[in-house]
């Protein structure tokens, strides 16, 4: 390509814009309201899926160790439950810790507690935090026969319902994306053909007077990669405010949700919808041209 | 420069255009195609510029055959032979200035030569002072001026015009006319498709007469028809509505 080539398919493309004033604006905005559909959804996903990596991380074993176990044999059964596979920590809680945090749960119904206080009915134990959901059955049941272990407890139904849950969120999840994404193509491209469509006379004079077609299509190329630029940008500029404004308001009523923070996330999504503009404004051009540039 | 040998064409549609013409064009000559509606003068133009390929036949340019011409190459033809169309075919949002320009733009042109250029051709066609006019300002004559100013532009060998004065009143149309007769005398070859009587009559140019496909008659300094000929057309035209049930 030459520079005047150059300057010549970037002039057609801006003068293609600006003089089809109206047209360009309505494919922009439409870039821009489908591309920020898909940022609000992506938004919700990533978050659903951190949620759901909160709660899985929070699922844990509890192993209840035998009365009057000595120091060594405490840290025999420690090294045996960090040798479980699947296995990722192991805290030791004494009883003393344990009724502290029993006190402290119960809050102002701490009262309850009094007169058992003195005895401290409560167990040694060591608290188990696996790899997953999925990991909790066959840590409960390992630990179960190894020596010391008085008994082991863990939610069984709760684990399996948090993870039949969030397997199908994040299916469901990846599901939604992909036809997000489809739609959002198809919107985008479908946009840019329609301003294509407007001026296949155009193209028709172009080809009548002796342009190659990659002069033709370079011009719409280009025009095509702006709209959805503008669209993306327009899109990543609302998507960040949205998301800003969201967070603020989790944080400020419902802080025990676990939410994302806005930087880098809000970012990476602004260039992931860029690019993602910028490839399908150009690529719906190149693709629309086909049936004028048949002949 | 533009030879057809026995040239078919039928349309995907059934329609059949042309039925085996067979015609020469010398460099040069200015020829009227002439003949009744349906009779196969726009198809025949037509595959000139390779806007339509024969069905059997060949089609010369310059030697080229057309049949054989890869897609590629076709705007390299093109860039050879101006064409002017009944409705003119002007982009509606550029300048007459810009629409003749961008001729130029096309098989790239430096900035130089097309500000040296389009402001003379303007001149030449009579719109040295509405180069800045948009299509919509101007007048239907006029708009076909800055057309043949954009066909000629480029100093194509070859200029076809498919009923270039069908939109015109007469005495316009007759001007647009003597513009392409003038074009011819500085050596381009003009090859105008018509059914405008008047104009072939006073012009006294070759013509070539087509009906239902066919070349009925192919002469020099011509009339539009001569006098049996033009009964048989007018039966020509009546006999299907005639053979009808």
């Amino acid at each position: 390509m030459g520079s005047r080539y150059l300057r010549t398919v970037l002039g057609e493309a801006l003068t293609g814009i600006a003089r089809n004033g109206l047209l360009s604006l309505a494919a922009a905005t439409t870039v821009a309201v489908s591309l920020f559909v898909l940022a609000v959804f992506l938004l919700v996903l990533v978050n659903g899926d951190h949620l759901a990596r909160t709660v899985e991380s929070g699922l844990e074993v509890r192993v209840y160790l035998r009365d009057g176990l000595g120091e060594s044999e405490r840290e025999e059964l420690r090294n045996g439950l960090l040798g479980l596979p699947g296995v990722s920590d192991v805290v030791f809680v004494s009883r003393t810790e344990a009724l502290a945090a029993l006190r402290e749960q119960l809050g102002e119904d701490a009262n309850l507690l009094e007169g058992i206080e003195e005895m401290n009915p409560l167990r040694d134990s060591f608290r188990v935090t696996t790899r997953g959901p999925a990991w909790v059955d066959s840590v409960a049941a390992a630990a179960r026969s190894l020596p010391g272990v008085e008994d082991v407890g863990y939610t069984h139904d709760l684990a399996q319902r948090i993870l039949k849950l969030t397997t199908s969120l994040r299916l469901g999840g990846l599901v939604l994306i992909c036809l997000m994404i489809l739609a959002t193509l198809f919107v985008i491209s479908n946009t840019v053909r329609l301003t294509i469509f407007a001026r296949s006379e155009e193209i028709a004079i172009m080809k009548l007077v002796g342009a190659t077609n990659w002069f033709v299509r370079w011009p719409f190329i280009f025009e095509g990669l702006l709209l959805g630029l503008a669209g993306a940008l327009l899109a990543s500029v609302a998507a960040w405010q949205t998301y800003s404004w969201a967070v603020g308001g989790v944080y400020a009523n419902v802080s025990f949700i676990p939410v994302l923070p806005v930087y880098p996330l809000t970012l990476r999504l602004g260039l992931f919808l860029l690019s993602l503009g910028a490839l399908v404004g150009a690529l719906g051009s190149l693709l629309s041209l086909r049936r004028f540039l048949s002949r | 420069m533009i030879e057809f040998y026995d040239v078919h064409k039928v349309f995907p549609n059934g329609v059949t255009a042309l039925r085996g013409v067979t015609a020469s064009i010398a460099k040069g000559e200015f020829v009227f195609v002439v003949g009744p509606s349906g009779a196969g003068k726009s198809t025949l133009v037509r595959l000139v510029y390779r806007d339509e390929i024969p069905t059997s036949g060949y089609v010369f340019v310059d030697g080229i055959n057309l049949s054989r011409l890869r897609p590629a190459h076709v705007p390299y033809l093109r860039r050879n032979i101006g064409v002017v169309f009944q409705d003119f075919k002007l982009l509606p949002r550029k300048t007459a200035y810009e629409n003749v320009a961008f001729a130029m733009r096309v098989i790239g042109a430096s900035p130089r030569e097309i500000a040296r250029r389009v402001p003379a051709v303007l001149e030449m066609v009579g719109l040295g002072d509405k180069a800045e006019a948009f299509p919509s300002e101007l007048s239907g004559g006029e708009q076909q001026r800055v057309s043949l100013a954009r066909a000629i532009v480029n100093h194509p060998a070859v200029l076809v015009a498919d009923e270039p004065t069908g939109n015109l009143d007469p005495v316009t149309a007759w001007g647009i006319v003597q513009l392409l007769l003038e074009i011819n005398r500085r050596g381009t070859t003009v090859v105008m498709a018509t059914h405008a009587k008047s104009i072939v009559d006073a012009a006294r140019r070759r013509v070539i007469a087509l009906e239902r496909g066919m070349v009925v008659r192919d002469r020099q300094r011509a009339e539009y028809s001569e006098g049996g000929l033009e009964r048989a057309w007018a039966q020509g035209i009546s006999a299907p509505s005639s053979a009808r049930p």
